[in-house]
């Protein structure tokens, strides 16, 4: 890894204040994906700003501070009870050593697995290259995405992600240049060649807190996931589905897919499918179905739409259950 | 003329042996224990779980420095230039090597090298080497290796092997048989993955001799090598391996980072250390060939077997040694097979874990299933009708019992429960030629000594056993120090030979010992030293009854010290020609997602001799669990276009964790083996033989489709029920 200077900031906004003055630098919450990008020298930034000691201010329920871990964040009863998918999102997360110490903003901006982009023995358009070392038919893609972009076949790696969009949180970020909050959805951009980063955030700029809304679609919430090994392992194919529902049928939907593309997918055809419906065994097919009709996937991994459209049946099974 | 009682109850014999004068009598069926074959923990258990214990990789000294190379990222080019000037200008750097003109035919390959003051330093200087390739083509797979115009690796062709003989006579045999089966099975690379990295300390003193801390599996091959690459008379080096964090077959030596290492050390006159990062591991410190393995198997109707032809490709990266053990195992009219070994743009494999046989008996168990199933019989019945092994044959119906067998599937909805079963053979391997301190103290100390290492199974703990048992004192009293070359020669621990081959020597050793202290004691306290025999710590059958502790005070001399060989103590009848095992599997395969979840394990193993209860045991697990790993998990998955390994860690180089275990249920076999006057067999290879051959069949069994290639991942199984 190449020499950097390391600071450790109080807050997340004077964390953001000092980014704005450096010209090649990052951030690190637990830095359990960082210190890999390090050491790998995928990333050489010149300084490393801290964000382990920022303090966090008194807890207000459906608040979650960026700097919280997944583990803290999985014992937060109040996100069990209203919003079970980010509970169970964090929960079934990395390892307990790694949910120990990984953040909730660094689990959101955490890098793709694609090992050509963690390699730099590979072209990566993600990092620059003209070529992409994944998109060819000899390439090794297993684990890549089944909805590729024509860019970049990286499958976005965050359990929590599709969760908090399913549940409608909002990102509150902070930049010097002036503070804003979104949609969980629309932190996720597409990949671009030469970007690295996956969200829209601009230099410098930090996610301070995410806010979970006390709804019924977010109480209606649940998260599965598949993945090839129980230990250790990061999931293959997640959903994490919503719904509310009223008189018997559903009147608001989110169904967001994890795995499958360069970013968090929300299945908007799946969620149609459902809406004004009621929710049963017809409607879940329909909506599985839907959600991978527009499913390009690679030579190796085509098996990820089977288990993906299974996934999607498993959860909405799963809230049809639910009270 | 004496008796030796060997085999097991329910199936003893009787063999005619004279015991000769100078030769530890052998231990038998009828011998009464009182320290082997119980549970001891290891003697160093507490130094490894507190961290006390000083593995290779934990040697520092302060004047320490560091050593690495930089590897290429083809697999096949032509080193152009190395400009090495800016790695070397760096402050901190103090050695350095490169390899121009090189012509690189794997990934990983060491292109150029550096020694410095730290790790950090290190790591910038490797970063400034310039480096330009001429890019060459490659092959990495067996296919592509083979397809016309592919680049040839070495010189001469790629594809290697020995003719298969006796085709016509299968083929004969086949045509008179009811049934013929047909498929192809295939298997992965695996790579060792050893806990500790391979890699060495080394350090000169001023007097020009040197020491070398390597993880090693032989400290002796280590030492010759080491002497040979740093140009130093073999009685000038040491090596040193206190402890090692495993090596499954790909430690035997000294390789090329090690010779690097040397050189830096000597060149620098400064201790110098490289072990290598788990990325050059994965690459280029050993793997388990792959294998294609085209089957022609065919029986009676009445459940005989009859013939078996196997046509097997696969690659050792650019070394040779792919094949399969295949046909094997089971009573056929007439088997044989053709193996061909072809070369790729990969790192070589090595042996690993009992080469050839968990690849092979995965196919064999595999087509024993389908040709059950072609015959309507059930795949355990059909195995015991064509079993003549006396050990195998008593383990199948206890292996059956514990896993609760079942002929048909179990489940309802989408998750289907399977039975299935494997078995294995491995050789008795015991060798002559190890050689064992045994020492007794004045002061009552017992010390046992012997040059070569602890691979991890327990040597040390064995060695203390046996001693402990043959000098008739209890096993607190015994100390042993292993891994230093000044110490008397020992195997290289590989082919399972380490336990079966120094018991007889160790037992040897104690017995040489006891006889002269034994002589001393009767001239002091009165008796027939023939007569006297010392038993759990007394001495007995002396004019008084003494404790060994004021036996050894009485010696008239410092220590008694003698060295116990092999001569002789290795011409003892044996019991069965194989060491047998089988294990059964009850696995749980969600059918909508291909997902397959081993709930259980039953290993059914012939141990000989039990020498240690807990690390038979423990040599059980390790086999099933890796054998489970390489069943469901592990691949070296390469870049076809570049030949670079794109899993080279180890969250995506998938070994079975904690949450993938099932329950493992071991069933120990003691089996009075003789063969030596120890009677201790081969355990560590074979235990791992049967694991995925036993998976797959329960896997195939549960879904009624069959995966027949490894490792059985959810879209194998998927596409297998035909849903991709
Ligand atoms: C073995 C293993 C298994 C894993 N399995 C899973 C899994 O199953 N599911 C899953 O979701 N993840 C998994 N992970 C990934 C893990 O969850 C992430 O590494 C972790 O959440 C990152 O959090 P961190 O605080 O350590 O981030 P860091 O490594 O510190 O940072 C990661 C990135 O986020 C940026 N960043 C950090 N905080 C902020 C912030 N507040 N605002 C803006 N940017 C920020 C950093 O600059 C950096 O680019 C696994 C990781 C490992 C090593
Ligand atoms: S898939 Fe994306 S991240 Fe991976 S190599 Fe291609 S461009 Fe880079």
């Amino acid at each position: 890894m190449k020499n950097f200077a390391y600071y450790t900031a109080e807050s997340v906004p004077a964390a953001a204040r000092a980014l704005a003055g450096m010209k090649n630098a990052v951030a690190k919450g637990g830095g359990t994906d960082l210190l890999a990008l390090l050491k790998d020298r995928v990333l050489e930034p010149d300084e490393v700003v801290s964000l382990k000691g920022a303090k966090i201010d008194a807890k207000v329920a459906g608040v979650i501070a960026a700097t919280t871990t997944l583990a803290e964040l999985a014992a937060d009863p109040w996100i069990k009870k209203h919003a079970p998918a980010v509970h169970v999102a964090a929960d079934e997360a990395a390892t307990p050593q790694i949910r120990n110490v990984a953040t909730v903003g660094g689990n959101l901006c955490q890098s793709t697995r694609c090992w050509y982009y963690r390699n730099k023995n590979f072209a990566c358009s993600k990092r620059g290259d003209d070529a992409c070392a994944a998109l060819t038919a000899r390439s090794q893609h297993r684990y890549h995405a089944v909805f590729p972009h024509v860019a970049c076949a990286s499958a976005h790696a965050s359990n929590l992600a599709p969760a908090l969009i399913a549940v409608a949180a909002t990102v509150h970020c902070v930049h010097p240049d002036g503070d804003r909050a979104l949609d969980a959805g629309l932190l996720y951009q597409d990949p671009a060649k030469g970007r690295v980063q996956d969200t829209i955030l601009r230099p410098g700029e930090l996610i301070e807190r995410i806010t979970v809304p006390d709804s019924p679609l977010a109480r209606r919430s649940t998260y599965v996931e598949f993945r090839e090994r129980e230990s250790f392992d990061f999931s293959a194919v997640s959903v994490a589905a919503a719904v509310h529902i009223d008189g018997g049928k559903v009147i608001d939907a989110r169904i967001v897919l994890g795995a499958v593309a360069p970013k968090p997918l929300r299945a908007t055809a799946a969620e149609q499918a459902l809406v004004g419906q009621p929710l049963n065994a017809a409607t879940i097919e329909k909506a599985a179905a839907a959600a991978f009709a527009d499913a390009r996937p690679l030579s190796d991994n085509k098996y990820k739409v089977v288990i993906g459209r299974r996934l999607v049946m498993r959860a909405l099974a799963g809230l049809k259950e639910m009270r | 003329m004496s008796d030796l009682k060997l085999g097991f109850p329910g199936n003893e014999k009787n063999e005619n042996f004279e015991t000769p004068d100078n030769v530890a009598p052998p231990w038998d069926a009828t011998t009464k224990f009182s320290v082997m074959g119980k549970p001891h923990p290891r003697l160093e258990a507490e130094d490894k779980v507190t961290g006390r214990a000083k593995y290779s990789y934990d040697i520092r000294f302060p004047d320490l420095i560091y050593a690495k190379m930089l590897r290429s990222p083809h697999a096949s080019a032509r080193v152009k230039s190395i400009d090495i000037s800016k790695a070397k200008a760096l402050p901190g750097v103090l050695y350095s090597e490169a390899r121009q003109g090189l012509t690189v035919r794997y990934a990983g390959q060491g292109v150029a090298g550096i020694a410095a003051e730290t790790e950090e330093i290190l790591d910038d200087a490797l970063a400034l080497i310039e480096v330009e390739y001429e890019v060459l083509p490659c092959a990495v797979t067996v296919e592509d290796a083979m397809a016309p115009g592919a680049p040839q690796v070495l010189n001469g062709p790629n594809v290697g092997g020995r003719p298969g003989r006796g085709k016509e006579r299968v083929d004969a045999v086949h045509k008179d048989a009811d049934i013929v089966v047909e498929a192809e099975y295939r298997t992965q690379v695996q790579t060792h993955s050893c806990f500790e990295t391979h890699g060495c300390v080394c350090k000169f003193d001023d007097d020009g001799s040197l020491t070398v801390w390597a993880s090693t599996q032989s400290t002796f091959f280590t030492k010759t090598a080491i002497a040979r690459a740093a140009r130093v008379r073999p009685e000038n080096v040491t090596v040193i391996t206190e402890h090692m964090g495993g090596g499954f077959g790909s430690k035997f030596g000294a390789d090329d980072w090690d010779r690097f290492c040397v050189l830096a050390a000597r060149a620098t006159k400064r201790p110098c250390r490289y072990l290598l990062d788990r990325r050059a591991e994965h690459l280029i410190a050993g793997n388990r060939p792959d294998s294609i393995q085209k089957c022609r198997f065919s029986a009676n109707k009445n459940g005989t077997l009859m013939g078996a032809w196997v046509e097997s490709w696969g690659t050792a990266g650019v070394g040779r040694g792919a094949g399969v053990q295949n046909p094997t195992i089971y009573r056929f009219r007439a088997a044989g097979s053709e193996q061909k070994d072809v070369r790729t743009h990969a790192g070589r494999g090595r042996a690993f874990r009992a080469p050839r046989h968990p690849q092979g008996v995965f196919a064999l168990e595999g087509m024993i299933d389908e040709v059950a199933f072609a015959l309507g019989m059930d795949p355990l019945a059909l195995r015991q009708k064509n079993d003549a092994h006396p050990v195998r044959s008593a383990q199948w119906p206890v292996g059956q019992k514990a896993i609760g067998w079942r002929k048909t599937p179990r489940g309802n909805g989408a998750v289907k429960i399977g039975y299935g079963c494997a078995g294995s053979r491995w050789g008795h391997n015991a060798r002559p030629g190890d050689a064992v301190r045994c020492r007794i103290g004045k002061d009552g100390s017992v010390l046992f000594a012997n040059g070569s290492q602890d691979l991890g199974t327990g040597t040390r703990t064995l060695i203390a056993i046996l001693g402990a048992e043959e000098l008739g004192v209890p096993l607190s009293f015994v100390d042993v120090r292993l891994g230093h070359t000044t110490d008397p020669y020992g195997h290289a621990s590989g082919g399972s030979v380490t336990a079966p081959s120094i018991a007889p020597v160790v037992k040897q050793a104690a017995w040489l010992a006891k006889r002269e202290l034994l002589e001393h004691i009767a001239k002091k306290i009165g008796g027939d030293p023939k007569k006297m025999e010392l038993t759990d710590g007394d001495v007995l059958g002396g004019k008084k009854k003494i404790t060994f502790k004021q036996a050894c005070a009485l010696l008239p001399v410092d220590s008694i010290d003698v060295t116990g060989d092999s001569r002789n103590v290795f011409r003892v009848p044996r019991f069965s020609r194989e060491v047998a095992g089988v294990q059964f599997a009850r696995v749980a395969v969600d059918t909508e997602t291909g997902l397959v979840k081993v709930q259980k394990i039953v290993s059914v193993q012939d141990c000989g001799q039990i020498v240690n209860e807990l690390t038979v045991r423990s040599q059980m697990l390790g086999g099933v669990i890796q054998g489970l790993s390489y069943a469901l998990f592990e691949n070296r998955l390469l870049d076809r276009n570049t030949g670079d390994m794109v899993n080279a860690d180890l969250l995506n180089y998938k070994i079975a964790g904690a949450r993938d275990m099932p329950e493992i249920e071991t069933i120990p076999f003691n089996v009075a083996q003789g063969g030596t006057t120890a009677g201790v067999s081969s355990l560590g290879e074979p235990a791992t033989v049967p694991t995925a051959g036993a998976i797959a069949n329960a896997v195939s069994h549960a879904i009624d489709a069959r995966v027949r290639s490894l490792p059985i991942t959810p879209d194998k199984v998927l596409a297998a029920l035909g849903a991709l």
